[in-house]
């Protein structure tokens, strides 16, 4: 989650801006799990619905953690699940919001906006919206949602979206069931104008299954998507470690926000560093959010998140490639100071497959 | 605003997000999300625009505050507010009765 691709902003001011709430301890970016309730079941989805912190909160606890938090300096907001659509609060809660001032963005699969919610969403100061569609068409989406009808719902909501002067992202992995329609899916995003954000990297479950990660692309897969010159240079990357890498000096930092400028709040009021990382802070119903943020242990252990190599990154080759995260290491391995295996064992496939691909075309 | 009229009352836009980080003063305006931060002094001025206060009981707390003669600070103010204005992120009204 990050304030920069939420819309066009200054980068240069922007990183001054995250520079100074990390300094002060500012909270600037945080995440609101309303649910974890969906109407879908999309095969891919990290999140578990039984899970211990899934029991929804009162409107009341939510309107005080924004209030705390606006009155720390946190700015952005992001509505998430789930399906934030389905907390039976979420227009209250939208409203408040807004009073307060927060820059909001709202992740959903769109299926349960009307046209007078579309619009209710601009008046509520809603300025970015994140929805998945997962294919250039319904057999593909729906095949993944396992939701019938769900592409032509969303296309609907889409095309409201795009009457009014919300920033609209649409977003999905590369799965085995829709990485051979990717261009036609970049396409049809490109034809809406709007923000195209394509991921090959899969997360595993919160309480750390590793389903949704096995549906990720092999190497021939990604062979395959490598040979479209748009998606390999514009959303993929093409680069190759450099052969001296591990001459170089060990990579100082993972340059992670997480517990420094983000916050996240699961449906219950645990309080967790970012979306995905799962290590407790504390929690709202039980402490204020500020005595949270200024004294939780946990936090103070994750300062050197940002201070410290992770012990196998250290001279890795492929450590200026990977998408190293402490939250994805903390679920798969229970620590967030070590490689995670399943993020290695991806960008290892990226690069292999990048390197193949490089040489049959020489 | 093309001269000092001490009866506008400046107020932030409506839908505009904003924060104080550090003593200074960021927004981002949702039309086009262009990021604005404003300085020490700016941001001083941004914490009295309330939609209650008018640009002369502004001008009267800036006067307070900083080392300025009446005359370049209306002249400061009225170029402020017209920047502002311009950029979308305050509303300028005239109170009742005026």
């Amino acid at each position: 989650m990050e304030l920069s691709d939420a819309a066009p902003i200054n980068t240069a001011m922007l990183n001054e801006l995250k520079q100074r709430a990390d300094w002060r301890g500012v909270p600037l970016m945080a995440s609101f799990e309303l649910t974890w309730n969906c109407q879908w079941h999309c095969i891919h989805c990290y999140v578990v619905r039984d899970d211990p912190y899934s029991a929804e909160m009162p409107l009341e606890y939510w309107k005080q953690a924004a209030d705390e938090l606006a009155d720390m300096g946190a700015f952005l907001v992001v509505l998430t699940g789930g399906e934030p659509l389905l907390y039976p609060h979420f227009w209250e809660l939208l409203e408040h919001l807004h009073k307060r001032r927060f820059y909001t963005r709202l992740y959903t699969n769109g299926a349960l906006l009307t046209d007078d919610d579309v619009d209710r969403l601009v008046d509520l100061g809603v300025a970015t919206v994140d929805i998945s569609l997962h294919g250039p068409d319904a057999a593909t989406h729906d095949a993944i949602s396992t939701e019938p009808g769900s592409f032509d719902r969303v296309m609907k909501v889409i095309r409201k979206i795009k009457t009014t002067n919300i920033y609209l992202s649409l977003k999905t992995n590369l799965l085995m069931q829709n990485y051979e329609k990717v261009d036609e899916w970049r396409k049809l995003v490109e034809s809406l104008e709007a923000q195209a954000k394509l991921s090959l990297m899969l997360t595993p479950s919160n309480d750390g299954g590793m389903a949704p990660v096995s549906m990720g692309l092999g190497e021939k897969e990604m062979i395959q998507v490598l040979e479209n010159k748009v998606i390999r240079e514009i959303y993929l990357g093409d680069t190759l470690p450099d052969e001296k890498a591990a001459e170089k000096p060990p990579l100082l930092a993972l340059g992670c926000s997480a517990g420094s400028t983000t916050i996240n709040i699961a449906p219950n009021g645990e309080i967790f560093p970012c979306l995905q990382f799962q290590l407790s802070l504390g929690n709202i119903r039980n402490q204020s959010l500020e005595r949270i943020w200024g004294h939780s242990s946990n936090r103070y252990y994750l300062n050197g998140i940002r201070a410290i190599y992770a012990e196998g990154c250290q001279g890795c080759e492929l450590s200026g490639h990977c998408p190293r995260c402490p939250g994805i290491a903390y679920v798969e391995t229970g620590s967030c100071w070590v490689p995670p295996p399943s993020t290695c064992e991806k960008t290892e496939k990226l690069i292999n497959a990048r390197r193949r691909f490089h040489s049959k075309r020489s | 605003m093309k001269t000092f009229d001490p009866a506008i009352v400046p107020q932030p836009a409506s839908n505009l997000p904003w924060r104080e980080l550090d003593g200074e003063v960021f927004a981002i305006t949702p039309d086009d999300g262009v990021l604005h931060t404003l300085n020490e002094t700016a941001s001083f001025i941004w914490g009295l625009i309330d939609g209650k206060r008018s640009l002369g009981e502004i001008e009267t707390q800036v006067l307070d505050e900083f080392e300025v003669t009446s005359e370049q600070l209306r002249d400061d103010l009225t170029a402020f507010l017209t920047l502002l204005e311009e950029r979308r992120l305050v509303q300028l009204e005239v109170t009742e009765g005026e």
